[in-house]
């Protein structure tokens, strides 16, 4: 049964940091793309499948969709059954809206890995390469209300920053 | 050896050349790696054999470098150009020299991040000039800015490191007990290990060690030179692709692909000579004013800078186009360009009327592309190409062979701009579809296959020369004296130990322990070791 390694926040997806680095230190063969708009667009579903290292597989779904095939497998998975850790799956998504979506739908992860979201207009710098406007820091905390422990994290052996210490306000 | 100030001054300016990634485009790629650091201070110096080998010993150290997304565990620049004037300065051996390089590549890593922040600013400047329609503010606000930044982040320390440190480092050296140094210059021995582990944790798979051990043992036995054990592993690499099924598992492409452009003879907006200008500012130019907030943003409006000047005559449209470049972007540059090409492609369109070009097309094709085209990108360029030439290249320079940096950086560079001068003009010529007609090409995976093959027999190679370890433990039995290493591990397997602490640091690192943790490790045994007279040559 695959497990989910990292449910992470990403909103350039399968990169070089994904792939030189948690990839291969998680040691996942899956990759689930949680996003609405990627899953219609055909062309980038390929190009993401073909960007990925030929030893993993991609797969890209709607919000809905992944929610109750995430809350099957970790059920699956807590109910005993045979904890087989050989398939390690990376959850990737592109905003923390969708990753609320994703909580709310019926996953419930516990921790969420906010690796890269890139500067809008009216966003502010909270991490490195992490920016985040109004709505997206709203959705963060959210999900800490709910109790995911939120951290900042670009790469494995990089230190993590919590949510709970950069944003005292917000958790 | 005595340092003049011109001398300090030289090498303080190559510091920031080699720290600034724009030299020729392969800056990144070629000045800022040690092996070429080390070369440039020895001619400095007036010494060019004693710098570049020493340079070639600490890049062995940082052979696993790879720098993703602007995050980056050491500094280079610190240990290449600084730790080999210091080095050379204080007249020490390079085992010794190399225990100290480590600390001072962490006391710069400070600086990247510092730079990446202050960078920031910047683009808000190249914001400013984009209102106006200023496509020469955008170019200078790129180019000055960060690069005076730089300077002074890497010129003014490394000055005064340089000129004043050595005397310093001198005397601690002849301060502390001879045993210390001593260890010191053993863990310098050991501590290569960790960038051929690095390496070995990225590259390597289990099926593939075989190659590794083979390069180590024409090494160890044969004594082959390192280009002779270069090309075995070619024909190794080759023979691979071609036996294993590399080539056979490539699937056939789901469809054509078909060109939604109608080829670049029916368009002819945007010159050839634009062309070339706007990819030579990317090669040079993508990381002058790197910065947290947009990453290679304002590089990427820097290099469009000639297709606007030719595509948009009015202020409005001019500052609109630029404007539009500014945003986040960030790919791994080279084979990354295929997305510059197609956005001259679609800029092309939207100029000669194409409506349903409209911002939102642009930036979801360049947001959509940047990410899964750095992915394969930091795979080849930085995980596969590099690491390779790199090896090759310091092989030859420690037997004091000059042909390792000089052909180190003709390789490198064919490879870097060759990939980036492709990728850019298949983006243009074939718009978003060439991504999928690279990718579906099926060369991707056996040329990885058969890189990584040619990658770990040099590597390999390479592990029996660069890392040192040698036991004195000795048994006496009766009348009788075994010394450890010569009498019972050299018959066994020459270079067991060397060969044990790199797998060693390779099973560390996959058990998920932190470089740095075991840079400690390394420190602490190599120190006790020799402290304890168990390690040490005899």
């Amino acid at each position: 049964m695959t497990r989910v390694a990292l449910v992470r926040i990403d909103d350039r997806l399968i990169h070089g940091q994904v792939v030189v680095r948690w990839l291969r230190y998680l040691d996942c063969s899956e990759i689930l793309i949680v996003d609405n708009e990627l899953w219609r667009d055909d062309f980038m579903h390929n190009v993401l499948r073909l960007a990925a290292p030929p030893s993993v597989r991609v797969h890209v779904a709607p919000v809905q969709q992944a929610a109750q095939h995430l809350q099957t497998l970790a059920s699956a998975n807590h109910d005993g059954g045979v904890p087989d850790d050989r398939r390690r799956a990376l959850v990737l998504l592109r905003s923390p809206q969708a990753a609320l979506q994703l909580f709310d739908d019926g996953f419930h992860f516990s921790q969420l890995n906010v690796g890269g979201l890139a500067a809008g207009p009216d966003s502010t710098r909270l991490y490195k390469s992490v920016s985040a406007n109004a709505d997206q820091i709203a959705a963060l905390r959210e999900l800490c209300d709910r109790g995911v422990r939120v951290y900042f994290q670009t790469v494995p052996d990089e230190r993590a920053a919590e949510m709970s210490h950069l944003l005292p306000t917000a958790c | 050896m005595d340092i003049g100030m011109g001398q300090a001054l030289l090498i303080a300016l190559a510091a920031y050349l080699g720290s600034s990634t724009w030299f020729f485009g392969v800056g990144y790629f070629t000045v800022y790696r040690p092996l070429i650091g080390g070369t440039i201070v020895g001619l400095i110096l007036g010494d060019v054999a004693t710098g570049m080998k020493l340079g070639a010993a600490i890049n062995a150290i940082y052979l696993g470098f790879i720098s993703t997304g602007g995050s980056l565990p050491s500094d280079l620049i610190f240990a290449g150009y600084i730790g080999t004037a210091l080095g050379m300065v204080a007249g020490l051996d390079a085992p010794t020299a190399l225990s100290l390089v480590v600390p001072l590549g962490l006391l710069g890593s400070g600086i990247w991040f510092f730079r990446m922040s202050v960078d920031s600013l910047f683009v808000h400047w190249a914001d400013a000039f984009a209102r106006r329609g200023s496509t020469r503010g955008v170019a200078a606000t790129n180019v000055w800015p960060g690069q005076i930044l730089l300077l002074l982040l890497y010129g003014i320390p490394a000055f005064i490191i340089v000129y004043y440190g050595s005397g310093a480092v001198e005397s601690l050296i002849s301060a502390v007990p001879p045993k210390l140094v001593e260890g010191l210059a053993m863990v310098g021995g050991m501590l290569p290990a960790i960038g051929i582990g690095m390496l070995l944790d990225y590259m390597a798979r289990w099926r593939l060690v075989p190659f590794f051990l083979l390069g180590f043992l024409l090494a160890v036995y044969l004594q082959l030179p390192t280009l002779v054990i270069a090309l075995v592993g070619l024909i190794a690499a080759v023979l691979h692709v071609q036996y294993s099924g590399a080539l056979e598992t490539v699937s056939a492409p789901d469809k054509a692909p078909s060109p939604q452009l109608p080829p670049p003879s029916e368009r002819r907006l945007v010159t050839r000579r634009d062309m070339l200008g706007a990819w030579f500012r990317w090669l040079t130019f993508s990381h002058s004013s790197y910065n947290y907030e947009r990453l290679q943003g304002l590089g990427f409006a820097h290099s469009m800078t000639p297709i606007i000047a030719r595509l948009y005559k009015t202020r409005e449209d001019i500052a609109a186009a630029l404007q539009r470049h500014l945003v986040f972007f960030n790919t791994e540059p080279n084979v990354g360009a295929v997305v510059h090409g197609v956005t001259v492609a679609m800029e092309e369109q939207r100029a000669s009327g194409a409506t349903q070009i409209t911002d939102d097309a642009i930036n979801s094709v360049k947001s959509g592309l940047m990410g899964p085209l750095a992915g394969i990108g930091d795979s080849m360029t930085q995980g596969l190409i590099t690491p390779t030439l790199l090896a090759l290249g310091i092989g030859l320079a420690e037997q004091g062979n000059l042909a390792g940096p000089i052909l180190y950086v003709l390789l490198e560079s064919a490879a870097i701009v060759g990939i980036s001068y492709f990728t850019w003009m298949q983006g243009y010529r074939w718009g978003r579809t060439a991504v999928e007609r690279i990718l579906q090409a099926g060369l991707l995976q056996p040329l990885t296959e058969g890189a990584s093959v040619l990658g770990l027999t040099v590597v390999g190679a390479l592990t029996a020369t660069v890392v040192q370890l040698s036991t004195k433990l000795s048994i006496t039995v009766g009348p009788q004296t075994v010394l450890l290493q010569t009498d019972v591990l050299d018959p066994i397997l020459k270079g067991l130990l060397p060969l044990s602490l790199t797998v060693l640091v390779w099973w560390l690192l996959k058990r998920k322990k932190s470089p740095l943790a075991v840079i400690l490790v390394v420190f602490a045994v190599g120190l006790t070791g020799t402290w304890l007279g168990w390690l040490g040559w005899s």
